[in-house]
């Protein structure tokens, strides 16, 4: 698969620009699910998917195929929603004393129940979180990707991410049972 | 942290809507593209027409400076009373009009390669 798209990479540098359909229809849902999440609204998505795939093809000389493409249109993707959502920004703040009260066995508990009224109690939670945390369990709940990968996505260490999962489920925890700082920004 | 635990949560991000794509999307981005190339053609055409005008003029004003010192030809502004073409004026603009026409030529095969 990855010679097959470092060839359709060469393609388009070589001045074949339809080739580039084919890495579109190949990446262009995942990319938008991940964008969707981030950004909440099909409209934003779908602007911020194109763009994504414009930056791809104006920075396509950059790829060096270190990385797989996949992962490459990931972190466009992501930076360039990162970008645009920093000027609509949203954040619930939980109090970072209470997320040392917690213990692990309950935070387990709860996110792992996958009753109808939990899980629906964890996605009106997954909606409060800022535009990097719903990016980061996206990816990593929802399409399993390793946190190596997730690292050359999100340019950040292995361990940054281990802690940010860690907080991002405990920060769960709190909205749902309703300990959350009562200073939801906007 | 391994990813078989958290069963809630996943379902959590499983459940939540999930848009599909437009069927049109490539095809409308692949139009965007297009134009997006034909803008930034026009802009490096833009781009190297002043670097051509730029370059004639300062291969102009160097050959005169150069001939001003180094030969006995002397440079001045015609006045309009006495207008008139010496050999050198003659070679002088022979030559220009012969790299214009070079260059129309480069561009029109230049545009003729990338489009």
């Amino acid at each position: 698969m990855e010679k097959e798209e470092l060839n359709i990479i060469e393609h388009i540098l070589d001045g074949d620009n339809r080739q580039y359909a084919i890495l579109m229809d190949r990446y262009g849902q995942q990319v938008f699910n991940l964008i969707f999440q981030m950004a909440g609204n099909q409209e934003d998505a779908e602007e911020l998917t194109q763009d994504t795939f414009l930056k791809a093809y104006q920075n396509l000389k950059r790829f060096k195929g270190e990385s797989s493409f996949s992962t490459w249109i990931y972190r466009i993707a992501y930076n360039t929603t990162i970008n645009t959502m920093r000027k609509k920004k949203y954040t619930c703040y939980v109090d970072e004393q209470q997320l040392t009260l917690l213990s692990d066995n309950q935070v387990d508990a709860l996110l792992d129940s996958d009753t109808e009224e939990n899980c629906e109690n964890l996605r009106k939670a997954i909606n409060q979180l800022d535009t990097k945390e719903k990016a980061l369990i996206t990816m990593f709940y929802e399409e399993e990707k390793s946190i190596k990968e997730i690292c050359e996505i999100i340019a950040e260490t292995e361990s940054n991410i281990k802690v940010k999962l860690h907080r991002i489920r405990y920060k769960l925890y709190l909205l749902i049972k309703g300990k959350k700082d009562e200073t939801c920004k906007r | 942290m391994k990813p078989a635990k958290d069963n809630g949560l996943k379902k959590a991000l499983m459940m939540s809507k999930k848009p599909i794509l437009p069927s049109n999307f490539t095809f409308k981005t692949m139009i965007k593209l297009e134009e997006e190339l034909l803008l930034e053609g026009k802009k490096r055409e833009q781009q190297m027409f002043f670097l051509t005008i730029a370059f004639f003029s300062i291969l102009t004003i160097g050959s005169v400076v150069w001939l001003s010192l180094y030969t006995d030809f002397h440079f001045s502004l015609p006045s309009i009373n006495k207008l008139s073409l010496n050999r050198e004026d003659i070679l002088f603009i022979f030559i220009l009009i012969i790299l214009l026409t070079f260059d129309y030529i480069m561009r029109i095969l230049y545009q003729k390669k990338h489009s």
